[in-house]
């Protein structure tokens, strides 16, 4: 097992056609040992990229990459100690499943002892043991899948590699494989970078996310922070389903207090303790800025006790779409801005499309961005 | 009205370039973003100019075939299965000889790239190295053929060894044989653990106990056969069936029979492996498995053909079997 040191790391693509594409530019990440770590971000970010230069497969144009203590950037792939995870992956059908896990450990002309003792452990922990003798056409897809898994087990590498492994799955399996990813980690405490478009597979496996947007590293948290604290704008709208809605506003002095005005009659306070802490705040005043507001933070008063919401941060909206969600439902209201923002509010709420209806903003929750920079102010 | 690229980026919300390079069947697209881009050109009736894209290509009608040693029995029955199909079909063959070498290789894919070959089939030599994997990441065309990779599949043709094993066991059980020896390389070898894994599971189909004595790995030569053969005398109950599960193995067996004086098959009977010019001149004639190398050769450069030609392939990974000839030894 090792840590993994991204310094500096950028990959450049010298293409004929294209010219010169920048795919990651400057990434620096501080894996450690033992961490599930989750890359994510929308397509063409660099995931796969970044991934494919810590294994090898892919040369590192400029920076160093570390597995422990080595400088790894000329140490060819076989050596890195790493084993890859593909969402296809190749069960050989005359092998069964015994097989299929043993055949790279045999080729490598490992002691058939060790190899018998690999891969029954390896069997026991993916709970494949009864399924040895199968071969590849009579197991189901997360059943392979296992398998798969297992092969890279049987490596026992240092670190563990992983492009998007669960997306040939349907949607049930994946949730399913997902838990068990997660137990396997928990056991076995190797390294692994897993990288995903998903941001729900992120947030449930991980134990820090990187977010990349547009080669460029965006925010390196844990889920929770990357929930409550993001950046800026992007990784607030990246993270989180449905997404943050962001409002134009300016912050206005208003008595004793700052309040966020933005179109339409729409007005809001600004919670006292937070703008005393927010000093750079003050440096905004009558600025215009981004709020944010996670869907699941506007709250429908109908449902709430009366201490659950702040009277005083009332704004009208009107009711354009009902999307019921099961125990949940998501509003899409119209609030006199540019766009809709969306609400998701309780079944219990008998929001009708076309009402006038009031929400609260949960005020503690919400996010102020910088409308140039989209940083967050803090 | 038809749709350019650039609206196709738009629909899907990615970069012009990723829509060129999911049409072109170029690297550095996801699996999903390569679909969803596939799935709107196609909705959308998507027309890219071939010619263009032909002429931009450049590929000629030439591909590369690396093994290691041509002048191995093997692999030059592949190799002329690989160039009879190939040339069938219009298509030149380069062969590099790699001695199992994995820098030879690489520089060999470098070499073939760089002169645009159109495609290249991997044979033998045991795992892929990265730098197969990674070409094999892209959609430039492969073919394996009897060569494994871990961790992508690759388009590839396999013969099953095990099958092979298994008829010749099973034929000397057919035969009245219950205790049958069987002779193979070393212990921690690919060949030699498929080998006897087929033999395990003629046994076990018949219900008959496997005997470890009745195993003697040796070296792959004749020298291993001879040696084998003396080993087994020694046992309290010499088996009167053998199964020498390599050529010179089988080589080697059989002389050492004769040596002692013994007749095959009426005291001993013997089933070799591989039917090559080694083979062919054992008296009395072998009985033994024969692997379908012409017959890896041709299904492989058809299918390295396909994917040239980008036609759908039927199966990914193609498996053949392995037979037995019967001859007099058995
Ligand atoms: N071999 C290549 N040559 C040129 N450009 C490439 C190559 N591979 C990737 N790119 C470009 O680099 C950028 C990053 O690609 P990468 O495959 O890392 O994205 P990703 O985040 O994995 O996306 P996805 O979610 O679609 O898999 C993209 O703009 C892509 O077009
Ligand atoms: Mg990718």
């Amino acid at each position: 097992m090792a840590k993994v040191t991204l310094n500096d790391i950028t990959k450049v693509y010298h293409s004929n056609e294209e010219g010169d594409v920048l795919a990651v530019e400057d990434a620096n990440v501080d894996i450690k040992d033992k961490e599930f770590v989750v890359l994510v971000g929308p397509s063409g970010c660099g995931k796969s990229t970044t991934l494919r230069m810590i294994a090898g497969l892919e040369e590192i144009t400029s920076g160093e990459l570390y597995i422990g203590d080595n400088l790894v950037n000329d140490v060819a792939p076989k050596d890195r100690d790493i084993a890859m995870v593909f969402q296809n992956y190749a069960l050989y059908p005359h092998m069964n499943v015994y097989d299929n896990m043993a055949f790279g450990l045999k080729l490598r002309k490992f002691d058939p002892d060790i190899i018998d003792e690999r891969v029954t452990e390896a069997a026991k922990i993916l709970d494949i043991e009864p399924l040895l003798d199968r071969k590849p056409k009579e197991l189901s897809g997360g059943q392979r899948q296992r398998v798969a898994m297992g092969r890279a087990i049987v490596r026992e590498p240092k670190v563990f590699l992983m492009d998007e492994p669960l997306s040939n799955l349907d949607a049930k399996l994946r949730v399913q494989m997902r838990a068990e990813l997660s137990k396997l980690h928990e056991r076995l405490q190797t390294t692994t970078i897993y990288v995903t478009h998903d941001q729900v597979e992120a947030m449930t496996l991980a134990d820090r996310i990187v977010v990349l947007k547009d080669g460029i590293v965006q925010q390196i948290d844990d889920p929770i922070s990357l929930y409550s604290e993001p950046n800026n704008m992007f990784v607030g709208g990246f993270i989180g389903s449905p997404a943050m809605n962001f409002l134009k506003a300016t912050i206005k002095e208003k008595g004793n207090d700052l309040v966020l005005v933005g179109k339409g009659d729409f007005e809001v306070t600004i919670p006292d303790d937070m703008a005393k802490t927010m000093k750079d705040l003050q440096t905004y005043i009558d600025k215009e800025v981004a709020l944010g507001i996670r869907p699941e933070n506007i709250l429908d008063p109908a449902v709430h006790d009366d201490d659950e919401y702040d009277a005083d941060n009332l704004i009208d909206a009107q009711v354009e779409v009902v999307e019921p969600m099961g125990s949940e439902i998501n509003l899409y209201l119209d609030v006199g801005a540019e766009e809709s923002i969306v609400a998701v509010v309780d079944v219990n709420s008998g929001a009708e499309v076309g009402d006038e209806m009031e929400f609260a903003f949960d005020m503690n929750k919400m996010h102020i961005f910088d409308a140039e920079t989209e940083e967050a102010i803090i | 009205m038809t749709i350019t690229m650039k609206d196709i980026a738009e629909i899907v919300g990615v970069s012009e370039s990723t829509v060129s390079r999911a049409i072109n069947n170029k690297e550095g697209v996801g699996q999903e973003t390569r679909k969803e881009i596939l799935k709107v050109a196609k909705k959308n009736n998507f027309q890219p100019n071939r010619l263009a894209q032909n002429l931009a290509k450049q590929e000629t009608n030439v591909i590369g075939l690396l093994l290691p040693d041509i002048a191995s029995l093997f692999y030059s029955d592949v190799a002329r299965g690989v160039q009879d199909y190939a040339t069938s079909q219009g298509y030149q063959v380069i062969v590099c000889n790699t001695d199992d070498d994995k820098e030879q290789e690489v520089n060999y894919m470098n070499w073939l790239q760089s002169n645009k070959v159109a495609g290249m089939i991997f044979l033998g030599g045991g795992l892929v190295n990265n730098q197969i994997v990674k070409l094999g990441l892209t959609d430039y065309p492969i073919v394996l053929a009897n060569r494994l990779v871990e961790e992508v599949p690759l388009p590839s043709v396999i013969i099953d060894d095990t099958i092979g094993a298994l008829k010749a066991t099973e034929h000397l059980l057919d035969k009245g044989h219950d205790r049958i020896a069987l002779l193979l390389g070393p212990n921690n070898s690919w060949q030699a653990q498929n080998r006897l894994q087929g033999y395990k599971r003629a046994l076990k189909n018949r219900d008959i106990e496997y005997d470890q004595d009745l195993v003697i790995h040796k070296s792959w030569s004749r020298e291993g056969g001879y040696q084998g053969f003396l080993e087994l005398m020694e046992l309290e109950e010499p088996p009167r069936a053998i199964f020498a599960a390599d050529e010179l193995m089988a080589a080697g067996v059989v002389e050492a029979i004769k040596l002692g004086g013994y007749f095959i098959p009426q005291d001993i009977a013997v089933v070799g492996f591989d039917d090559t010019v080694v083979t062919s001149v054992i008296d009395p004639p072998l009985t033994t498995v024969t692997r379908p190398m012409y017959e890896l050769g041709e299904r492989s450069a058809k299918k390295l053909l396909n994917l040239i030609n980008e036609e759908e392939i039927k199966e990914e990974i193609e498996i053949l079997e392995s037979e037995l000839i019967i001859r007099e030894s058995t």
